[in-house]
C-alpha cells in the first residue's frame, strides 16, 4: 500500500486522539445516575476513523481505545461491557454508512443509541436480569442527544481534516 | 433562510429525520409503559453475578452489607438505596431510589443488582439480619 507510514501515523493519532476523549470523558462526572449513560466522547475518533480510512481500521483503533481506557481509567469488570457496546455500535454504524443514505449524524446517533444498549444489555445477560427494559427510555433518549453533538463533532472533522493518505483525493485550490 | 431552503434541507434529510423521531417516540413509549404499569414493592431481592443471596422486605427499615462488605443497602420507608459501594463510579449510591416493581439499583462494578419484587419468592434463602 501506498504511503504506508502516512497511513500509520494518522491511525496511531486517531487511536491517541480516541484515548484522550476516553479521558476527558472519565474526567466529566456521572451526570445522570443510570449505568451505561456517557457522552461516548471517544466515538468522535471511531466515527472518524470509520469515514476517512475504513471498517477494520475503525475496528482496530475502537478495540485498542477500549483495552486501553478500560486499563487507565476503568475497572477489569467493566472492559466487557465497554466491548459490547463498542462492537454493536460499530457494527450498527457501519450497517448504516453502507447500506443507507443516512448522514453522519445520524449514524452516529444510531451509534450511540447501540453503544449504551449493548453495554446494558451484556450487563442483563451477565447479570442474568432484565433490568434493561426499565433503562431503556433513558438509554434512548440519552443515546440520541450524545449521538448528535458526536455526530456534528465528527462531521465537521470529516469534512475539515485531511489526511492526505495519497490516495485520498486532495481538496481542490485550498476550500474546506 | 428561505421557506424553499427550509423544505429542500427537509427532504433532503426525511430519512434522518425520520430515524430520530421514532427513536424518541420508542423512547417515550416505552416510558409511557413502565410508569402506568407501576406497582409499590413488597421486597427487594439482591443478586451477585445473577444468584439470589438475598431478600429483604421494603417494609422493614435496616441496612444490609452486600457483596461481603463491597456495597451497603438501606431500606427506608419503604424504599431502598445504596448507601455504599466500593468502586471507581459510584453509579449506584446516585441511582434513583427503588420503589416499584421492577426498579433496579445496579453495581456494574461489583455485579450487584437489587431489584424490587411483588412478592417474596418461596425457594429463594431467606436471610435475616436484623
Amino acid at each position: 500500500m501506498r504511503n504506508s507510514t502516512r497511513r500509520l501515523t494518522a491511525l496511531a493519532l486517531t487511536t491517541s486522539f480516541a484515548l484522550i476523549l476516553s479521558f476527558i470523558e472519565s474526567r466529566i462526572p456521572t451526570f445522570v445516575p443510570i449505568p451505561g449513560v456517557k457522552v461516548g466522547l471517544a466515538n468522535i475518533a471511531v466515527i472518524f476513523a470509520l469515514y476517512k480510512f475504513g471498517i477494520w481500521e475503525a475496528v482496530a483503533i475502537s478495540g485498542v481505545r477500549v483495552i486501553l481506557s478500560s486499563m487507565l481509567f476503568g475497572t477489569p469488570v467493566s472492559l466487557i461491557y465497554s466491548i459490547t457496546g463498542a462492537a454493536v455500535s460499530l457494527a450498527v454504524m457501519f450497517i448504516l454508512k453502507k447500506c443507507t443514505p443516512l448522514s453522519t449524524v445520524t449514524v452516529s446517533v444510531a451509534g450511540g443509541v447501540m453503544h449504551n444498549v449493548g453495554q446494558i444489555g451484556a450487563a442483563s445477560v451477565i447479570l442474568g436480569t432484565n433490568v434493561i427494559i426499565y433503562y431503556l427510555p433513558f438509554l434512548i433518549l440519552s443515546g440520541v442527544l450524545a449521538g448528535i453533538a458526536v455526530g456534528v463533532a465528527s462531521a465537521v472533522l470529516i469534512s475539515k481534516v485531511n489526511l492526505d493518505l495519497g490516495y485520498v483525493k486532495r481538496k481542490k485550490d485550498g476550500q474546506s | 433562510m428561505t421557506k424553499e431552503d427550509f423544505k429542500s434541507t427537509l427532504k433532503k434529510h426525511r430519512a434522518d429525520i425520520i430515524v430520530i423521531a421514532s427513536l424518541l417516540l420508542l423512547s417515550m413509549i416505552t416510558l409511557l409503559i413502565i410508569t402506568l404499569t407501576r406497582k409499590e414493592g413488597l421486597a427487594v431481592r439482591v443478586e451477585i453475578d445473577g444468584e439470589t443471596v438475598a431478600e429483604y422486605p421494603l417494609d422493614v427499615d435496616g441496612e444490609y452489607v452486600l457483596g461481603g462488605g463491597t456495597n451497603v443497602l438501606t431500606i427506608k420507608d419503604g424504599e431502598a438505596y445504596m448507601t455504599y459501594s466500593e468502586c471507581p463510579d459510584h453509579t449506584c449510591e446516585e441511582t434513583r431510589r427503588a420503589k416499584y416493581v421492577g426498579n433496579t439499583i445496579t453495581c456494574l462494578p461489583n455485579r450487584i443488582t437489587v431489584t424490587v419484587i411483588g412478592e417474596k419468592s418461596s425457594d429463594s434463602p431467606d436471610i435475616e439480619s436484623w
